[in-house]
């Protein structure tokens, strides 16, 4: 069974994610702020956290660094605060994932299960291919393939979809992005982000307005599209 | 604006050293005295008092009266003792002489005093006009600049032609009733001159503390002012509304006519002033009215398109929890998702009041960046319903494009022109969407086959809370918000939004921006 805590201090959404999540085979723990939910997760670990941003006391910036000095657990955000320089930074501090309220429950557990799927995974071995739809990376080879066909990618672009497809559902930051494939000198460079992920997209989506896989959080990031 | 026919003022036309007019006098005797002794047949006597005259009046014209009395003294002895009988003495033999000499002397005092007094009036005649010329001159340039401080700059400006200005500044009081530089000439103006005690005497007594009796008094019951300085109060009616300090250099003391100048100058200052206060005044009013306008508007709405999906939603929660048996779970799942369509509705309603409101209080600054148009657009139709984005069509230059803005807010913007394509468009044809750079500006239209815009009022639909008549009761959801919102985020932007019907029925929503790059 996998466990869940909730941090949030507002009782009616707590009840609510409680009632949502059991129906849906977590196991629930409930915490009415920051420092109650530091401590639940000390005393028992759960192997996912879902926090709330405002709330009195320790607000859920803090508790997402607190909680990293010593965890990995998976942290999803889910606040009333739709300001993107609010994810960047949630994202930058841990975070995994940001869910804006009201949200839908649907939406909170096919990010729970991204979350913990990519999580189960870390421990493991790379997987030698993934797949999404009719894409497919073979990561021995560096080899992809859209509907059988064979893409030519550079180097940089091959980079970008790895680490997007490993983190499928996950937003990555520009930041994360640009540190991960280009290294941490390059980290503002959001410019030769952009131009590349524009190079990837004509390579991989028919309609880079509406992409299949690679999808655009305006000044955020980019998250590879989960696909079920 | 400077002009090249600046009229300086500087300089008051000199009235020379009395002493220069004395030697002068002199000169002009002695001289005249030679010449009479060279040139024979010149020594009758009436000739010889002609050509003395001639000296009185040349010296009447260049040095004023003072020195015309002086060479008609001079010529007087001169003549007496040169030219009349017995010769080197200051005798007259022959009475007749006598009368000669003094109808000489009376004749050159007169002649002299008239001369120099048409000479003075020519004088003041041409330092009026100076005057008024440059008075005029300055009454134009000061209500050709339509922004206050510009206006105010012009002025001090034209003062600085009139007088050797050292320093100059116009203060006024802020909100707090401390005085504060609106404009200063040439360079800041210290701090401290703010704080002054004349400051503070003039803006609340009116009265100015610049030369004169003001001056004296001053200087007499309080401590004594630094010389060249001078406060003017800036008044309307009754009304100061600001402060002219004026720093000249110690030994000026302005002339009646720079005074004159200083002012007038002063009273465009004021009437500038008051336009000002006029003009914010008028802005405040209109804000208030239009905020007014808009309570009114809110308020109909809450009691409307507030309650009403709150109304279903509190119906469709209390059908799930009353009666002793359990409602049937099909029943029950269509009234929960009653309640999320209803939330989902109002979620966006406080959505666009949010960006109203934001907008009405001026705080929403576009954040610009580069950004791929692609991206643009792919944010502007994430948030569509799967089947409205089904049948849309997209056009866009081939390859990526960057584009410069706010993507967030013109994502908004785009999202919310095709959603309203999708929900007024109807199932009539597909939504076409299309974007082109053109000369660093980005241009999108949203086109539909819906019923089109209403004639005569394709520019009503960007008004707040207006909803086209056929709409107005009907069950398409919204409130005449977004519209105006996409509006205000595109002129923040620096861009325009206009709609026109389509050519074949339907309408048509054009975003046009200027997206080159940071200015």
């Amino acid at each position: 069974v996998t466990r869940v805590l909730v941090i949030d201090d507002e009782p009616q959404i707590r009840r609510a994610l409680r009632a949502g999540l059991e129906r849906n085979g977590f196991a629930v723990t409930l915490a009415d702020d920051g420092e109650a939910g530091l401590d639940a997760a000390a005393e028992a670990p759960p192997d996912l956290v879902i926090l709330d941003l405002a709330m009195p006391g320790l607000d859920g910036f803090a508790v997402c660094r607190q909680l990293r000095e010593w965890s990995s657990i998976p942290v999803i955000v889910l606040s009333v605060r739709d300001d993107e320089a609010d994810k960047i930074a949630a994202l930058n501090q841990g975070a995994d994932d940001y869910l804006t309220k009201p949200f839908s429950l649907d939406e909170l557990i096919a990010r729970m299960r991204a979350v913990l799927r990519r999580t189960a995974a870390a421990g493991e071995p790379e997987p030698p291919v993934f797949s999404a739809a009719d894409l497919r990376i073979d990561f021995a080879r560096r080899q992809v393939t859209l509907a059988g066909r064979e893409l030519h990618l550079t180097p940089i672009e091959y980079d970008l979809l790895r680490h997007l497809a490993l983190n499928a559902g996950r937003v990555l930051t520009h930041r994360q992005l640009l540190t991960r494939v280009w290294g941490p000198d390059y980290a503002e460079d959001t410019r030769t982000l952009r131009v590349h992920i524009a190079h990837l997209r004509g390579k991989v989506e028919a309609d880079p307005t509406s992409p299949r896989f690679i999808q655009t959080e305006p000044r955020v990031g980019y998250r590879f599209r989960q696909h079920a | 604006v400077a002009s090249p026919t600046r009229h300086r003022m500087n300089r008051p036309p000199e009235n020379p050293a009395p002493l220069v007019g004395a030697v002068a006098a002199l000169a002009g005797v002695a001289g005249m005295t030679a010449l009479i002794h060279l040139a024979p047949g010149a020594q009758r006597v009436a000739n010889v008092s002609l050509l003395y005259l001639l000296v009185v009046i040349a010296t009447a014209l260049r040095f004023g009266s003072g020195a015309a009395v002086l060479a008609s003294v001079l010529s007087f002895l001169a003549f007496d003792w040169f030219f009349v009988d017995p010769r080197h003495t200051f005798t007259v033999r022959d009475p007749a002489e006598w009368l000669a000499l003094l109808v000489f002397l009376l004749t050159a005092a007169v002649t002299g005093h008239l001369t120099a007094a048409a000479r003075a009036q020519a004088e003041q005649a041409r330092l009026r006009e100076r005057e008024t010329a440059l008075l005029a001159e300055a009454s134009w340039a000061v209500a050709a600049q339509v922004d206050r401080d510009s206006a105010l700059r012009e002025v001090l400006r034209r003062m600085a032609d009139a007088l050797p200005l050292v320093e100059a500044a116009v203060l006024a009081p802020d909100e707090r009733g401390a005085a504060a530089a609106l404009v200063c000439f040439p360079g800041p103006t210290p701090e401290a001159a703010l704080a002054e005690a004349p400051v503070r005497y003039v803006l609340e007594h009116g009265q100015a503390v610049a030369w004169g009796e003001a001056r004296a008094h001053w200087d007499k019951a309080l401590q004594p002012l630094p010389p060249g300085r001078a406060y003017l109060p800036l008044r309307v009616e009754h009304r100061v509304l600001g402060v002219l300090l004026l720093r000249l250099p110690p030994d000026c003391v302005p002339g009646a006519a720079q005074r004159r100048v200083v002012e007038t100058l002063a009273n465009h200052a004021a009437v500038v002033l008051e336009r000002d206060r006029l003009l914010g005044a008028e802005t405040a009013t209109r804000a208030l009215r239009e905020a007014d306008r808009l309570k009114t508007a809110l308020l109909s709405m809450v009691s409307h398109d507030f309650r009403s999906p709150l109304a279903s939603i509190k119906a469709s929660a209390t059908a799930c929890v009353q009666g002793e048996a359990a409602p049937d779970p099909a029943a029950q799942r269509e009234l929960h998702e009653g309640i999320i369509r209803e939330v989902d509705r109002l979620n966006g309603l406080v959505g666009n009041i949010l960006a109203l409101s934001r907008l009405e209080a001026d705080a929403w600054r576009p954040q610009c960046e580069a950004v791929m148009l692609e991206e643009v657009i792919e944010a502007a139709r994430s948030a569509l319903p799967q089947a409205a984005d089904a049948a849309l069509s997209v056009r866009l230059p081939p390859g990526p494009v960057e584009v410069w803005l706010d993507p967030v807010q013109i994502g908004q913007v785009l999202h919310n022109l095709l959603d309203n394509a999708v929900k007024y468009g109807g199932p009539a044809g597909p939504v076409e969407l299309e974007a082109a750079v053109v000369g660093g500006r980005l241009v999108v239209e949203v086109r539909d086959r819906g019923p089109g815009l209403p004639a005569g009022e394709e520019d009503r639909v960007f008004e707040r809370f207006y909803r086209a008549p056929r709409f107005r009761e009907g069950a398409t959801p919204g409130v005449g918000i977004g519209l105006s919102v996409c509006r205000g985020l595109v002129e923040a932007h620096g861009g325009a939004l206009t709609a026109r019907d389509r050519e074949g029925g339907g309408a048509v929503f054009r975003v046009e921006l200027p997206a080159g790059g940071p200015p």
